[in-house]
């Protein structure tokens, strides 16, 4: 097949999710005489076709509109999201993700905390995982630019962080699950607070207040809930970033150790984007896979996937708790057992998180028996009588837990992509403490129930640390500015950089750490 | 249109109770699902000893006998069970049995919150901010 060559430019952007989005609006307002060119395989949404204008908007839930790229595709797929396959047999956590303009922002619980401190400094406080080659610090301004641009809804004075600007909104409102949660950590002294969230609790830029109808995770109809396809590419876009969508990067083209640029494939054939700079951010597992189908070589690629351990206690309440109503995972958190305390057995720590209540489908389809009399019986009563504390833990890379190649073509024209994932003991002891730490929470805000769900495998948006940034070129992909060591002109710019990867939701670090690299670059380029 | 039989597994699956429907009587469009599950259905027939024999029996019988198919053939039938509970648990007179609107989410959305909370909160944030830095640098 012939390959089109086209004219050349500065720069190419592989994807078009968080991290591409925040490292391009970053770009082109610092080095704005770049020409930027950004390949997306997917498309954009269209918001008014979205499952929450629909009744039967529960069977999305669980079908088309899932949040695991390999239960859409089985549903039939939907066209804005570009999915392939991923084979993940031999992985504990599911991945899930959206392959479009927005990335996974389009299906985001928009969780918003930052890293705490010592989250960059694991080895050195705590004799585990790796330093990160910068500090809190260091990054601190780039999560200020980075909450401005996504308008964060939160409340300051957390003094579980270190200070943080005043955000533009206040929390998205707790509701009677979140009170109810609350009550129970202030009973027993524990810290909690409201957590921030990219989703507007009143308008704010352009786009509205939440209005609390529930599925967060299938696209938000109104946009209230912040996305990069509204809040980072229309900009972008309106400083002469150009957008190719159903553009399917099958190699970044690598010469005597420097990037040439990207071969991809659209419906109309096959395309060479000639280009100085080569950014590759298609998160934990695509950025993976582009760079392994590349021949990148590099002894870390693909290696220390970490996702989050996650597991939750459910409590079952007397009292109403609102129902399936309100940004899931947006209520409130506990810090109390984040930073390491060795009397536990384990280093790092836990995050525990109110989440709300799913559709009465959802919760059905999760039941122990989902069938038969018993299953009425039990939804009866738990649905708007239940609230679930998610536990996440710090997932310490692990060289074994890897992204790799299936050896065969996948439909797209790339290589097919498997994940291989183990939860470690270290994470299985962290897990079993929350969930012991979360069970007393529950009961202390009066649950008369609680059942415990010691792993949670639809859990794995987090893709983490396949391409580690340090300064080794044995035990790291890139520097600490995303360059790939040995390949000049090549980036990355996701949580593929994550050296470590904290104990909570890290979309707002991907944000802050792919805007730094866009600045170092344009610093660089300047 | 289902069969007797087809109605006799969808109650099976998913009787009524009190308000809430039967499956059979829930309006749901199962043709599709049923024939892509075909092979189940034939497996609980053959457990039953024909789908006569099943559309016969008691529920608590059907139940049984649904049951034993499971331990043999785990995953179609609960492949079956997801996709009849997944029609069956977003249908308005079921949801609607549950206490919940069947209306779709948007464009109405939902209130969330009560007067009062934000002050309750506020006190007991206080407490919170009192212990002042919990974060290690």
């Amino acid at each position: 097949m012939s390959v089109k060559r086209l004219e050349p430019v500065d720069v190419v952007v592989v994807g078009a999710g968080l991290g591409a989005a925040a490292f391009t609006r970053h770009l082109v307002e610092e080095a704005p005489s770049l020409s930027v060119v950004v390949l997306e395989r997917g498309g954009w949404v269209d918001r008014a076709a979205l499952p929450a204008f629909r009744a039967d908007f529960q069977r999305d839930v669980l079908g088309p509109y899932a949040t695991s790229p390999n239960v859409r595709l089985a549903a039939g797929g939907i066209a804005p999201s570009a999915d392939y396959a991923v084979d993940d047999s031999q992985s504990d956590f599911k991945p899930l993700m959206w392959s479009g303009v927005g990335g996974s922002t389009i299906n985001w619980a928009a969780h918003f905390p930052r890293f705490h401190p010592s989250d960059f400094r694991t080895r050195s406080l705590d004799g585990v995982g790796d330093d990160w080659p910068f500090t809190y610090r260091d990054l601190e301004p780039f999560y200020d630019l980075n909450d401005a641009r996504f308008g964060i809804a939160g409340l300051p004075g957390d003094p579980a962080y270190p200070p943080k600007p005043a955000r533009p909104m206040p929390p998205i409102a707790l509701g009677r699950l979140g009170m109810t949660a609350a009550r129970g950590f202030d009973r027993l002294g524990w810290h909690w607070w409201p957590v921030d969230s990219a989703i507007n609790s009143r308008a704010h830029a352009g786009r509205p207040g939440c209005n609390h109808c529930g599925p967060c995770q299938q696209g938000c109809v109104t946009g209230a809930k912040a996305s990069t396809d509204m809040t980072h590419w229309p900009e972008a876009i309106a400083r002469g970033v150009e957008m190719r969508t159903g553009a399917v990067v099958l190699q970044v083209e690598i010469e005597a150790g420097r990037v040439t640029g990207v071969t991809y494939r659209t419906a109309e054939g096959d395309l060479f984007q000639p280009a100085a700079t080569v950014v590759v951010a298609g998160n934990g597992i695509g950025t993976a896979r582009l760079l392994l189908a590349s021949g990148v070589s590099s002894p870390a690629l693909g290696c220390n996937l970490m996702y989050h351990g996650a597991g939750y206690v459910r409590g079952f309440f007397a009292e109403d708790l609102d129902g399936p109503v309100g940004p899931t995972g947006c209520a409130i958190y506990s810090h109390e057992f984040y930073e390491t305390d060795r009397s536990r057995g384990f280093v790092r720590g836990v995050h525990l998180q109110a989440t709300r209540e799913n559709p009465l489908a959802v919760q059905a389809a999760r039941l122990p028996r989902p069938w038969g009399e018993e299953a009425h019986a039990a939804l009866l009563r738990e649905f708007r009588h239940s609230m679930a504390i998610l536990v996440v833990n710090e997932d310490l890379p692990e060289h074994e837990n890897h992204v790799g190649l299936t050896g065969e073509t996948a439909p797209d024209g790339l290589p097919g992509v498997k994940v291989v994932y183990r939860l470690s003991d270290h994470s299985r002891r962290a897990l079993d403490f929350g969930l012991d730490r979360a069970e007393e929470m529950l009961r202390a805000a009066g649950a008369v129930e609680t059942v415990r769900v010691p792993l949670a495998p639809f859990t794995g948006w987090h893709l983490l640390g396949t391409a580690r940034m340090g300064t080794d070129p044995l035990t790291s992909v890139t520097d600490g500015s995303g360059r790939v060591h040995g390949v000049s002109g090549l980036l990355v710019a996701d949580g593929s950089l994550f050296t470590t990867s904290a104990a909570v939701n890290p979309g707002s670090t991907i944000g802050a750490l792919a805007t730094k690299v866009a600045d170092d670059f344009a610093r660089l380029v300047a | 249109m289902t069969t007797t039989f087809e109605d006799a597994v969808l109650d099976t699956l998913f009787p009524g109770l009190g308000a809430i429907p039967p499956a059979s009587r829930a309006g749901l469009d199962v043709a599709s699902v049923l024939a892509r599950h075909g092979g189940v259905l034939d497996a609980i027939a053959a457990t039953a000893g024909g789908r006569e024999a099943f559309a016969a029996a008691d529920p608590a019988r059907r139940a049984h006998l649904l049951a034993e198919t499971e331990r043999g053939t785990p995953a179609p039938v609960q492949a079956l069970v997801l996709a009849v509970s997944a029609l069956y648990h977003a249908s308005a007179p079921v949801v609607e049995a549950y206490g919940w609107p069947s209306r779709p989410p948007q464009p109405q959305g939902f209130a969330v919150g009560a007067p009062g909370d934000e002050a309750e909160a506020d006190g007991m944030l206080e407490r919170v901010r009192a212990r002042r830095q919990i974060w290690r640098g």
